[in-house]
């Protein structure tokens, strides 16, 4: 699914986020963290094609994130929140959709059940607290089945009751064949691989 | 975002029936001058009724002379008689040489500067010096003024509905797109699909050059068609409308650059 080879991140002559090479399943749940200004937002922009200014190489499905640049397979969920926020929280979730399927429909009700938003899927975003507003993106995220999943300071949103609800919504994806990648400040429980940075290099613990 | 595009519609409509209005209104207006040319007769007095035959042989070629007609001295004489009920007098008539009378009606349209001075020329001529011509310049020349300051006011005014059009149409296209910048970058955020921007943008190009242009020219034909109307437009016009609609899309397209 993700093979990152020989990757480093530069600034003023500088190189971080070393990473020699490492190859990820799909259906896994990967945890990497770190402190602050190590690298773990870039690594996430590198690997969703948003940042280009790296070291080595990065393939998703064996292609390069410029491939995907136009239709992107991954999704990133950033620190601050991507949402509508004079719009309801379904018309959020069904934003990037095309068409919806029943099954679509009913997963969604499914999903904002375990973030406990059913009953508010009519409410507008303003409304809501962040870490709901969290979840949304995180169901918007799931819900569209990408290869990869990717969370940034996700202990930042959700603590460890949400982080559980968190996972059991990315269950969905992951028994589809999606990796969730998640960058923390602090070692994150439930997860099938976590990494962490030493050195400025990452290791896999 | 469709508010923006229903808005954009009802403003492009609203300059586009200005715009015909201005053509319906200029040909109306420049029928009824023209109309006032053709009525205005120019009559030329001989007493040599040959003279005025070689003389409508000649005009009769020109294209601004819609009919001429030839009324010898005793038609002149039996009108005068039963127009004014001179049967008294009829005997004193009679006793006079009356000329012949030639009356001259132009068209309008064609009767300009240039064909008047073509006209003068060959009644000023040596063979036809003689000749008594009775004709109202002053009032052709008011109408000719007229005519070329209503032209000059067409033009002007399709000169600035076309600016304004296109202006008008760029801005609020480049307005609308960046206003709703917001919402395409949580879109795209959110994993939509990068192209749909781009063909939501060429749908909404689409309606905005049909939908007012088939729209306004629609209610011009049904207008002519049910007989409210009765002055034809230059169909090339509905082209040069069309034209400015694609320029100013086309337009915002550039200057909206990479926003797309």
């Amino acid at each position: 699914m993700l093979k990152i080879e020989n990757f480093a991140l530069c600034f003023e002559n500088e190189r971080f986020m070393l990473i020699a090479e490492v190859l990820f399943a799909g259906g896994k749940k990967i945890n990497l963290f770190a402190d602050n200004s190590s690298g773990k937002t870039l690594l996430l922009k590198s690997i969703h094609g948003d940042f280009t200014k790296f070291e080595g190489s990065i393939l998703i499905k064996e292609k390069p994130p410029l491939f995907y640049k136009k239709r992107k397979k991954t999704i990133l969920v950033e620190n601050h929140t991507h949402l509508l926020m004079n719009e309801s929280v379904w018309k959020n979730i069904v934003l990037p959709l095309e068409n919806i399927s029943s099954r679509q429909k009913q997963k969604i009700t499914d999903l904002c059940a375990i973030a406990e938003l059913n009953e508010k899927i009519g409410t507008k975003i303003n409304c809501l607290p962040f870490s709901s507003q969290k979840f949304i993106e995180l169901i918007r995220a799931v819900i569209q089945l990408p290869y990869l999943i990717l969370i940034d300071d996700m202990d930042n949103f959700f603590d460890g009751k949400n982080l559980l609800k968190a996972l059991e919504i990315c269950e969905y994806a992951l028994n589809s064949g999606s990796s969730l990648l998640a960058t923390s400040k602090n070692k994150m429980e439930h997860f099938d691989i976590t990494c962490r940075v030493q050195d400025k290099r990452v290791v896999i613990l | 975002m469709k508010k923006g595009i229903f808005f954009q519609i009802i403003i492009i409509i609203i300059l586009l029936t200005t715009w015909d209005l201005l053509h319906i209104g200029y040909n109306h207006q420049k029928k009824v001058l023209e109309a006032n040319i053709s009525e205005l007769p120019m009559f030329i007095f001989s007493n040599d009724i040959t003279l005025l035959d070689s003389l409508a042989k000649e005009l009769n070629d020109l294209s601004f002379i819609r009919n001429i007609i030839i009324e010898a001295d005793s038609i002149v004489a039996e009108k005068l008689i039963s127009g004014y009920g001179l049967d008294n007098a009829k005997a004193i008539l009679s006793s006079y040489n009356l000329p012949s009378l030639m009356n001259i009606s132009f068209d309008g349209t064609a009767f300009q500067t240039p064909q008047k001075e073509e006209l003068e020329k060959i009644l000023s001529s040596s063979e036809y010096i003689e000749l008594i011509v009775n004709y109202d310049s002053d009032l052709w020349q008011i109408n000719r003024n007229k005519l070329e300051l209503l032209t000059k006011i067409y033009y002007g005014g399709n000169v600035l509905l076309l600016v304004l059009l296109v202006f008008i149409t760029i801005f609020l296209r480049i307005h609308f797109e960046i206003k709703s910048n917001d919402f395409w970058k949580v879109f795209r955020s959110s994993g939509g699909n990068r192209k749909i921007r781009r063909k939501q943008f060429i749908l909404n190009s689409l309606w905005l050059c049909f939908a007012p242009l088939l729209l306004v020219t629609g209610l011009y034909f049904a207008a002519m068609y049910f007989k409210y109307i009765n002055i034809q437009i230059d169909y090339r016009l509905f082209g040069v409308e069309f034209a400015a609609i694609i320029i100013s899309i086309l337009m915002s397209r550039i200057f909206l650059g990479k926003n797309i």
